[in-house]
């Protein structure tokens, strides 16, 4: 599904993140983590495109992403629920969602809303108010809900549950969990470590741009001062 | 009788202001350039009205003539001047803009001579009375309908239509524009055509009302137009429009009740200095 191998990406000379690798499969969850800066965030932003990449590779199904612009990798799969959620604040809930579906044709687009609304009832009671006016909480179901429009394969989750209240979160996590029951494969980046750690089936652990542990969720958890000392980085957090 | 025939009069030259402000307002909205070059594709519809309308014989045909190459003429100009100085300071975009308002002005010389060019039977020049001693000329009812359809037609485009809404959000955050799909170089192109064509259709109906249209005529539209995005507040379309129709309106009473002490145009920029003491980012501005 999607197949990371040696990328490194920045803003002109500074590196942001390098040597980055991994294997994901449908309906599989991975989590970033890593202190602030460690450059967990322009990982994410690189494979939607947004962020220069210096060299490596990216493939979604054997299809090479590296030279493609945003706007053509998301034809190919990739979807982001970006970092601050980065809504249209002057457009309408409903017109949000119509932007997250700019490439599917309009039955799809329907089809597309009607998903967004069974996740997220309360998009569809305010899909007439502008996106600006809604809570932290309904900005973040709205932008998940575009970022599902495309249908995509491959879902980046940037910092989902920064700022919002213990229920919101937990209702954001279980809208991916269905994604993953439909193969829908996730790249989380969280602050926290908690959450995503109970979330993952694959952890990456960047630390100063630099992957310092990778390997499955389990075997985390059974490298007890790691996942300790994790734990405690999202405490200290 | 005398103030409603200055409220017309003022909204028909506010119609002519909205409709070359707007296609400023939509350029400075996206990609944060003051296109001053936009009055040079305003007179170059009006020569395009002129020179059709007395090829052919149909102003109607003129106008659709006018407003299609001036479109293209804008996307062009996009093209070739403003696309390659994109990652530049806003102030380069500006110099080229203003040194090709300026060229385009003696291209304009060059290629039409100095004295300006008329049509050979000006159309629309009859008028109908109202009511009773109020009289209002074919050509400015055409300004206002026309100005009213075209806005209309940007207000469905841009409300109603799936190319619309990306518009808008390529106009908020290109970056999550394009990451959701949204080709951004086609939102600017389309965003050049239409301010472009607006400015054609706007130099048409100011050929039409003088019956003339000469190399300079660009010169009031230009300064007049930045002004009117200012007073509106920079990016807001529906503050260029309040805008427009207010100096124009003001403009029509002030020419006959403060006329002695200031002219037409000093008296536009007296009230925007007016207006920006009051509220410093324009009437429909977000705070500053």
């Amino acid at each position: 599904m999607l197949e990371v191998s040696k990328l490194s990406c920045g803003y002109g000379d500074i590196v942001a993140a390098r040597d980055i690798s991994f294997r994901l499969s449908s309906g599989e969850v991975l989590s970033i983590i890593g202190a602030n800066g460690a450059g967990k965030s322009s990982t994410l932003m690189c494979l939607s495109g947004l962020v220069e990449q210096y060299n490596g590779s990216i493939q979604v199904n054997g299809v090479e992403l590296a030279k493609l612009k945003p706007e053509q990798r998301i034809q190919k799969g990739i979807s982001i629920v970006p970092e601050g959620r980065r809504i249209f604040p002057d457009l309408s809930v409903l017109e949000n969602l119509i932007v997250g579906g700019q490439i599917v044709d309009k039955s799809t687009l329907h089809l597309g809303c009607e998903q967004a609304f069974n996740y997220f009832p309360r998009l569809r009671d305010r899909q007439r108010q502008l996106a600006g006016s809604l809570s932290g909480g309904e900005q973040q179901m709205l932008a998940i809900g575009r970022a599902l429009m495309s249908q995509p394969k491959v879902l980046l989750v940037d910092e989902m549950s920064l700022g919002l209240m213990p229920k919101v979160v937990d209702e954001c996590y279980e809208v991916l969990n269905d994604l993953k029951q439909k193969n829908v494969a996730i790249v989380l980046v969280e602050q926290n470590t908690e959450r995503a750690l109970n979330a993952a089936d694959q952890v990456l652990l960047i630390e100063a741009s630099q992957v310092t542990w990778q390997g499955s969720a389990e075997a985390l958890k059974q490298t007890p001062e790691l996942f300790n000392s994790l734990l405690g980085l999202h405490k200290g957090n | 009788m005398l103030y409603l025939e200055l409220f017309i009069q003022g909204l028909v030259q506010g119609s002519i202001y909205a409709l070359i402000a707007l296609g400023l307002t939509l350029v400075y909205g996206l990609l944060r350039i003051l296109h001053v070059a936009h009055a040079a594709l305003f007179t170059l519809g009006g020569y395009i009205g002129v020179i059709v309308t007395n090829a052919t014989g149909s102003f109607t045909l003129a106008m659709v003539v006018a407003m299609l190459v001036v479109g293209l003429a804008g996307m062009l100009m996009y093209k070739l001047a403003y696309e390659p100085l994109l990652s530049q300071p806003p102030y380069v975009s500006l110099i080229a803009s203003i040194a090709l308002f300026i060229a385009s002005e003696e291209i304009f010389r060059i290629a039409f001579g100095p004295y300006g060019l008329s049509y050979q039977t000006a159309p629309l020049q009859g008028h109908i009375e109202l009511f009773s001693g109020f009289y209002l000329k074919y050509a400015e009812i055409l300004v206002m309908g026309l100005s009213t359809i075209l806005m209309i037609a940007l207000a469905w485009l841009s409300m109603q239509t799936r190319t619309g809404v990306a518009w808008r959000a390529t106009v908020t955050d290109p970056d999550m524009a394009r990451a959701f799909g949204v080709k951004i170089q086609n939102v600017r192109y389309l965003n050049f055509f239409i301010g472009s064509s607006f400015a054609a259709a706007a130099g048409v109906l100011v050929a039409l009302l003088n019956n003339l249209v000469e190399p300079t005529m660009g010169s009031v539209a230009s300064y007049k137009a930045l002004a009117i995005i200012v007073l509106g507040g920079l990016g807001s379309i529906r503050g260029t429009l309040i805008a427009s129709l207010l100096l124009g309106v003001l403009e029509s009473f002030g020419t006959i009740y403060i006329g002695h002490l200031l002219d037409r145009d000093a008296i536009a920029f007296a009230f925007l200095i007016l207006v920006l003491m009051i509220r410093p980012q324009g009437l429909m501005g977000g705070k500053l």
